[in-house]
């Protein structure tokens, strides 16, 4: 089956609210982050070594996924219309204290930071830090949302996305560890 | 998109109506299942002999039977199958989905073909005052229409070949809908509702970014060329 109709060849898209915004305005731009956001995820497990927790860091990541999805559905429909009701809630605190708990339990295995590390080392490592600096700019385009709107939808997911780019700052350095691939420390 | 076997949350059901439309597309009428919610606009995905295909619910919400309005292509692998069924023969089916609903605002509602099911749900559950554009090669393929004339504040059907529009009664356009878009609906602010085949749906929101800035727009495409 096809999946083009051409809708957006002259660059308008459609909220899922059903305005239609040019590509380029701060709500599109942010809801097309959290999708690459989401699409890196993807590199992150494709390139997972074999880790004795594995399939839970996979479960972990694929969850993370799934909520970045409502944040995208989130964030594509505007805050002044009810279509909201629509849309599958988002939990944002009790996500955000979920992945605390992640966190936590992988900076048990971690050294403590004396200085910078240069993002790398192992692909999945790698890859987790890009991660991290897509989420940094979701954080930057959402918070743009936030002040010109006053949306209440940006500020339930604000907390989250600050979270995920800790998250996924401290998973690339657990994948370097658990890998046994050193970390290289920046010294400015 | 073809699946060996049904979700656990399908539903099964027993054929208790089938009406010809036209010569090629049939309403098929099921006994609605406790259980099965669905709002209007809504589709369900249909198994048959470990093919599935979406059809849209054309039967209102308060309705004791679940209507589906299909087209049957003389290839089609699913629709052949759908249109052999006899009373009493069981169809199994999945929880209703999708979010082209209606909501508040001044509608105009746009089809080709049978686009316009998703509005039978609608004009079924109550909305009234709605603009209808259906657009279609020939007069026998206004589905709906005596419900929609009762139902909608204006109602056009859009012929296009237009060699046949002159000799109808009624409010008839000679062209297709993208034309009346372009030509005929006055500019302002409108919730706009398209459905039908890709083509027109592409066509249409050119037009309506152009000509109806503001507006808010949903879409529900499909195309002439799935192998239904």
């Amino acid at each position: 089956m096809k999946i083009y109709t051409g809708t957006g060849d002259k660059g308008r898209t459609s909220l899922f609210s059903g305005e239609r915004l040019k590509k380029n305005a701060d709500r599109v731009s942010a809801y097309g982050t959290i999708d690459e956001r989401c699409s890196f995820i993807g590199a992150v497990i494709a390139a997972l070594p074999q880790l004795d927790d594995r399939q839970g860091v996979v479960s972990t990541l694929e969850e993370i996924q799934i909520s970045l999805f409502k944040v995208g559905a989130l964030l594509a429909t505007s805050p002044k219309s009810a279509d909201v009701e629509m849309l599958q809630p988002f939990a944002g605190e009790e996500a955000t204290a979920w992945l605390e708990r992640r966190i936590d339990a992988m900076d048990q295995e971690l050294e403590e930071l004396h200085s910078f590390i240069l993002p790398g080392g192992h692909p999945a490592a790698a890859w987790a830090q890009v991660s991290r600096a897509v989420c940094r700019r979701a954080e930057r385009e959402i918070l743009t949302c936030l002040e010109a709107e006053g949306d209440y939808h940006s500020e339930a997911v604000l907390g989250y996305v600050n979270r995920l780019s800790d998250y996924f700052f401290v998973l690339g350095r657990y994948l370097n560890i658990m890998t046994g691939t050193a970390e290289q420390s920046w010294h400015g | 998109m073809d699946e060996k076997e049904p979700p656990s949350a399908a539903h099964e059901s027993v054929v208790v109506a089938k009406r010809w439309l036209s010569n090629r597309v049939f309403e098929l009428a099921l006994v609605k299942p406790a259980g099965c919610d669905f709002l209007p606009g809504q589709k369900v995905k249909v198994y048959i002999a470990g093919m599935a295909r979406e059809y849209t619910i054309v039967s209102g919400p308060g309705e004791e039977y679940l209507a589906l309005c299909i087209r049957h292509l003389a290839e089609g692998k699913v629709s052949s199958r759908l249109a052999a069924l006899q009373l009493r023969d069981i169809v199994a089916f999945s929880t209703a989905y999708g979010f082209f609903l209606h909501r508040p605002g001044r509608s105009v509602f746009v089809a080709t073909g049978t686009g316009v099911a998703p509005y039978v749900a609608f004009a079924r559950a109550g909305i009234r005052d709605f603009t209808l554009l259906h657009g279609v090669a020939a007069v026998s393929e206004l589905y709906y229409r005596h419900l929609f004339l009762t139902t909608a504040g204006v109602y056009i059907g859009c012929l296009a070949p237009v060699d046949e529009a002159a000799s109808v009664e009624g409010d008839i356009f000679a062209g297709r809908v993208t034309d009346y878009l372009r030509q005929e609906l006055v500019p302002g602010q409108y919730t706009f509702y398209l459905c039908g085949n890709g083509e027109m749906v592409g066509d249409a929101m050119k037009i309506i970014d152009n000509r109806f800035e503001g507006s808010r727009v949903f879409t529900e495409s499909f195309f002439d060329d799935d192998d239904r």
